[in-house]
């Protein structure tokens, strides 16, 4: 698939010519400089945009339509969560959106963040919690929702170094826990040296794939 | 200065919604002033000139018959600028008499009266033509009656000491002002003024002198030289109370100035001394319905140019922490600001100039008033958006301006009990102009001071406040303690979501009560001034329906009476009913009193008759005891006094009779109180049986017809006038003439423009307050929802999710602003009494506008939600980016 933003001609090129498959397992590490597609990529494949050719599928997800709610977890670098709703709240949303009622999804809620040591931030605010807090409360929401395929864009990009690393683990113990493919995009080695599989991207083009020695 | 200016170009390119929405914020504030500034200037100015146009004659200055006339008039112009200056002559006379048909009828004494010949053209008002025409001797209406002359009738003039002389009639008059043209000049003043003369002639002064100089020179005391004089009144002051003052002093200095040989009857001073108080109503009106509109002008502009705070706040976090200081961020803020004021400003301007021209039909927006009000939306931005930046730059910590939603301890106001104080303030204030019986105004008559009691103001203003305060309150509790009754009330719309819902709508009841408070203050403002003009509207159209009689009124004359065309009105379309109804005159001891002869059981049929119309408060009763007692007689309260009737008892009226015209005694019995009356002066009036009326005079005559129309009046009367084409001496009005006649008023007229400008900026307001402020607060909210659409919520449960808050914000808001706004209104009503006339028993609901209120509010938020659930489904990415 591609993907083209508009005006911008030759360089407006996001994505162009990507084709790929994952499994369900996989443990992917999307790099790239600033600008080469990582972002564009990941929001294609969750459904977030829509490829100017090609096209995108998830057979394995039985998804007709775009994997949302709950097949496709998606993490941003800034903490996506919703301000006015407590850190419960949050991860109650996608278990709400797939039809759960109000105590089953709270105790869900409740559960994935206590898997993640965050039982006692429940009541706080998104602006009460600390930024790896927070990620770590996205990621959480992910897990709760039994997401099949996780998708992080530079989840750590504002963290430091011990705290990414604290999300890094959190998130792979999600999608242990779910038994998900995670795809995560960085520019941090550390954090791609987590994960068993390396795709680059390169002016919009997926580059050879490497595979890791693991 | 560079960062200042990538500041600014950053903030219309990337802000544009947010400058956009607070620019309309000012924008709405700007206009107001505007328009209000401009109606206000431009009544101010006219009122003068306005309270003193029914005045022809502004003095009458009496000299001595043989007084020097051009020294008298030299005297006069140089005591005051003056616009027409004409010499009338008055003569007493022994009486008049005719001899009509073989008999001989004879008045008592009159006054003969020698007018210039261009009097009529240059003091237009004085003299209506009813029969004939302006060229030769003229008989007042009233002394054709007792002669039974009319146009082409010798009468004789009984001179006092002379022999009769003869005059033939020209035409027939009536005198509107006669009240003033033969006043007793001099009088002390509190002295009992003195009735017209019944009989009056006119005669051009050539005539006049011809036929009075020899009597006025043997008896110099039975005539008189009056200068009919209207100062120029564009030297006067335009406020009628400083007016009266300059007036009164003019008169004075005349006075002075001819030493005693001259005084002068001050009828431009007497009647602004009566419009004072109209004046100064009209000031009261201004604050009491001007200052609320302007108050909620600046509370909106305030909260919507204060929208986006919460995401200054952390810019300026942001900057602080890259090591902006204190005057940077309040010098970026400023940018800000002045952008918002300047565009807020020109917009505006715009609104106010078309606003001025289509409303309140001022034509151009001056200067000053444009000026000021730029001033105004300037000074609102740069508070609204300046003052927070200053604050938050210097207390607030990096971490603490970065907060959300954040928990904060309740505001002062709701510790202080500030909503309770200020209804119980309202309430002591609104008792204590109840117990001073609502005189808001003072204006004694006579006395040049006058003042307006502005602490009745403090009632309906802090009933305002406290009544939005407390509304605030209210929902502030109920979100909190009723989480399941919000989540069932509000949560189901959000489908999916529901649970969250009320969480949220309790998590968020501070923004909610604001925006409860706001909407309410603006319905409520609405409401009030709604509800008063609505009343104001229905005693001026009583009040017009009182003194036209009927929807449709025919008035006659003696010898042309309107009751002799009754077959041919009946047959007019779109008429209901007619019915006649005498005018005769009647002297109940030595005082002639109008007198009606009606049908009692028929009469209700062409016209409305009130309750309030008759002492004992029940028309159906009075018109009942009327109808049953054949020469039973309806009498005012004051006749009542002055004879001590008692019901039943002997009343002897003179009534004038057809064979002889003179006047004789008919018996009457008093058998109940009449206080109003269809086309009745506001002096004392008798109410009797027509057919007796027509048994004691032998005069069967109705000089009246009263018509009821089915729907508009205007074509009826029109097709009435044609009825009586040929019949100059019938008058045929309609109640809207009557109406826009009274509505003439100092206080209609400002009022009328003062609420239309309003009435106008109310759903301006309602929709600003509703829809504006809770699109600015979704907007700075869009980075939660699009995390919402996200995680898949749809379209429409994000639209439900809004429409939750919305309609607890616009229901809410309705509800207490109805209440809010009818409280007020009562309070308003009450002590602004002076206003109505008559006083209105209970308030008038102007339906058609309270549903535009709440299809205005509804509308308002319906656009905001399916703007935002779109946009915020499309937009996701974007806004997830815009943290």
């Amino acid at each position: 698939m591609s993907r083209r933003f508009q005006g911008a001609g030759a360089g407006g090129v996001a994505v162009e010519d990507a084709s790929f498959e994952i499994d369900a397992h996989s443990r992917i590490a999307l790099v790239g400089p600033s600008g080469s597609g990582k972002s564009t990529l990941l929001h294609l494949m969750a459904g977030l945009l829509d490829p100017s050719a090609g096209s995108v599928s998830w057979p394995a997800l039985d998804e007709a339509g775009d994997g949302r709610p709950g097949a496709i977890a998606v993490v941003f670098q800034a903490p996506s969560l919703v301000p006015w709703l407590d850190a419960v709240e949050n991860v109650m949303v996608p278990l709400l959106l797939q039809g759960l009622d109000e105590k089953a999804a709270r105790r869900q809620a409740e559960a994935a963040l206590a898997a993640l040591g965050l039982a006692e931030i429940g009541d706080k605010l998104p602006e009460e919690l600390s930024g790896g807090e927070a990620q770590r409360v996205t990621v959480a929401r992910a897990m709760a929702q039994k997401a099949k395929l996780m998708l992080a864009d530079e989840p750590t990009g504002q963290l430091d170094q011990a705290t990414a690393r604290e999300v890094m683990s959190a998130l792979v113990h999600a999608a242990d826990r779910n038994r998900a493919a995670l795809i995560v995009a960085t520019h941090d080695p550390a954090v791609a040296a987590v994960l068993s599989v390396v795709w680059c991207m390169d002016h919009g083009r997926l580059a050879v794939e490497k595979r890791a020695v693991v | 200065m560079a960062l200042h200016r990538l500041w600014a170009s950053s903030l219309l390119r990337r802000r544009l919604g947010r400058l956009a929405g607070a620019a309309v914020g000012v924008a709405l504030a700007t206009a107001l002033v505007a328009a209000l500034l401009d109606f206000i200037g431009g009544a101010a100015r006219s009122m003068t000139a306005r309270a003193a146009e029914s005045v022809p004659v502004d003095w009458q200055v009496q000299f001595a018959y043989g007084a020097d006339t051009e020294a008298a008039m030299d005297a006069v112009r140089r005591a005051t600028a003056v616009s027409v200056m004409l010499p009338v002559l008055y003569a007493d006379v022994a009486g008049f008499s005719a001899t009509v048909e073989g008999t001989t009828q004879t008045t008592g004494a009159g006054k003969a009266v020698g007018l210039p010949a261009d009097y009529d053209a240059a003091l237009p008002g004085q003299i209506r033509l009813l029969l004939g025409s302006l060229s030769g001797p003229l008989l007042a209406q009233q002394t054709a009656a007792n002669l039974h002359a009319t146009v082409g009738s010798k009468v004789t003039i009984d001179r006092l000491g002379l022999n009769p002389v003869d005059v033939v009639i020209a035409g027939i008059v009536d005198l509107p002002n006669q009240d003033s043209m033969f006043q007793a000049v001099g009088l002390p003043s509190g002295a009992q003024p003195q009735a017209p003369p019944d009989n009056v002639v006119l005669l051009s002064a050539e005539d006049w002198r011809a036929l009075f100089d020899q009597q006025a020179s043997a008896n110099p005391g039975s005539a008189r030289l009056q200068l009919h004089v209207r100062l120029d009144r564009a030297s006067l002051p335009s406020d009628p109370v400083s007016a009266f003052a300059d007036v009164l002093g003019r008169a004075k200095n005349l006075e002075a100035r001819v030493a005693g040989s001259g005084l002068v009857a001050d009828n431009l001073a007497a009647r602004l001394d009566a419009t004072r108080s109209d004046a100064l109503y009209a000031r009261v009106l201004f604050l009491f319905l001007g200052a609320p509109g302007v108050a909620i002008a600046v509370l909106l502009t305030l909260a919507v140019a204060g929208a986006g705070q919460e995401r200054r706040r952390r810019e300026q976090a942001l900057l602080r922490a890259r090591g902006a200081d204190t005057a940077l961020l309040v010098s970026l803020a400023a940018v800000e600001a002045v952008l918002i004021g300047l565009a807020g400003v020109a917009i505006g301007l715009a609104v106010a100039v078309l606003a001025a021209r289509a409303i309140a039909n001022l034509g151009t927006l001056g200067p000053l008033p444009a000026v000021l009000a730029a001033l105004v939306g300037l000074s609102l931005a740069l508070a609204a958006v300046l003052t927070p930046a200053w604050r938050t730059a210097r207390e607030q910590t990096v971490v603490a301006a970065r907060t959300v939603v954040g928990r904060t301890s309740a505001p002062l106001w709701r510790r202080l009990w500030l909503d309770v104080a200020f209804i119980v303030a309202g309430a002591v204030a609104f008792w204590y102009s109840a117990a001073s019986s609502y005189q808001v105004v003072l204006a004694p008559e006579g006395v040049a001071q006058a003042a307006i009691d502005y602490t009745a103001f403090l009632a309906p203003v802090c009933l305002w406040l406290g009544a939005g305060l407390l509304a605030t309150r209210s929902l502030g509790v109920w979100l909190a303690g009723s989480k399941a009754l919000a989540a069932g009330r509000m949560g189901s719309l959000a489908a999916r979501l529901a649970p969250l819902v009320a969480s949220v709508l309790a998590r968020r009841r501070r923004a909610l009560g604001r925006a409860v408070a706001l909407t309410a203050l603006a319905v409520g403002f609405a409401v009030s001034t709604a509800v008063f003009n609505a009343t104001y509207n229905t005693q001026s159209r009583i009040d017009a329906e009182l003194t036209n009689g009927a929807d449709v009124a025919a008035v006659g004359v003696v010898g042309s009476p309107a009751g002799q065309r009754l077959a041919a009105l009946s047959r007019l379309p779109g008429l209901v009913a007619s019915e006649p109804m005498m005018h005769r005159f009647a002297y109940v001891g030595s005082d002639l009193q109008d007198m009606y002869g009606i049908d009692p059981r028929a009469i209700g049929r062409a016209t409305n008759m009130s309750d309030a119309f008759f002492g004992g408060g029940s028309s159906a009763r009075t018109l009942a005891a009327l109808a049953s007692t054949r020469d039973g007689v309806l009498v005012s309260e004051e006749t009542v006094s002055d004879f001590q009737l008692q019901p039943g008892d002997t009343l002897n009226l003179r009534l004038q009779s057809a064979a002889d015209h003179q006047y004789h005694a008919v018996p009457f019995r008093f058998v109940g109180v009449a206080r109003e009356f269809p086309t009745a002066p506001h002096d004392s009036f008798l109410v009797a049986n027509a057919d007796y009326i027509a048994e004691n005079t032998g005069d069967a005559a109705a000089e009246i017809v009263l018509m009821r129309s089915s729907g508009d009046p205007e074509p009826v009367a029109a097709a009435a006038r044609k009825v009586f084409a040929d019949a100059p001496g019938v008058r045929v009005t309609s109640v809207g003439e009557t109406q826009r006649l009274i509505s003439s008023s100092l206080t209609a007229i400002d009022l009328r423009g003062l609420t239309t400008l309003e009435l106008t900026f109310a759903v301006a307001g309602v929709i600003a307050a509703a829809g504006l402020l809770f699109g600015l607060d979704v907007a700075e909210r869009r980075r939660g929802f699009a995390v919402l659409a996200l995680l898949g919520a749809k379209r429409n449960e994000i639209a439900a999710f809004l429409w939750s808050e919305a309609l607890l914000v616009v229901g809410a808001g309705l509800a207490a602003g109805a209440a809010i706004g009818l409280v007020v209104a009562y309070v308003l009503v009450r002590e602004l009494e002076g206003v109505f006339d008559p006083p209105p028993e209970s308030l008038s609901m102007p339906w058609p506008y309270l549903a535009t209120l709440v299809v205005a509010a509804l509308v308002s938020v319906a656009v905001v939600v399916l703007i935002a659930a779109r946009a915020f489904d499309q937009r996701r990415i974007e806004a997830l980016r815009d943290s």
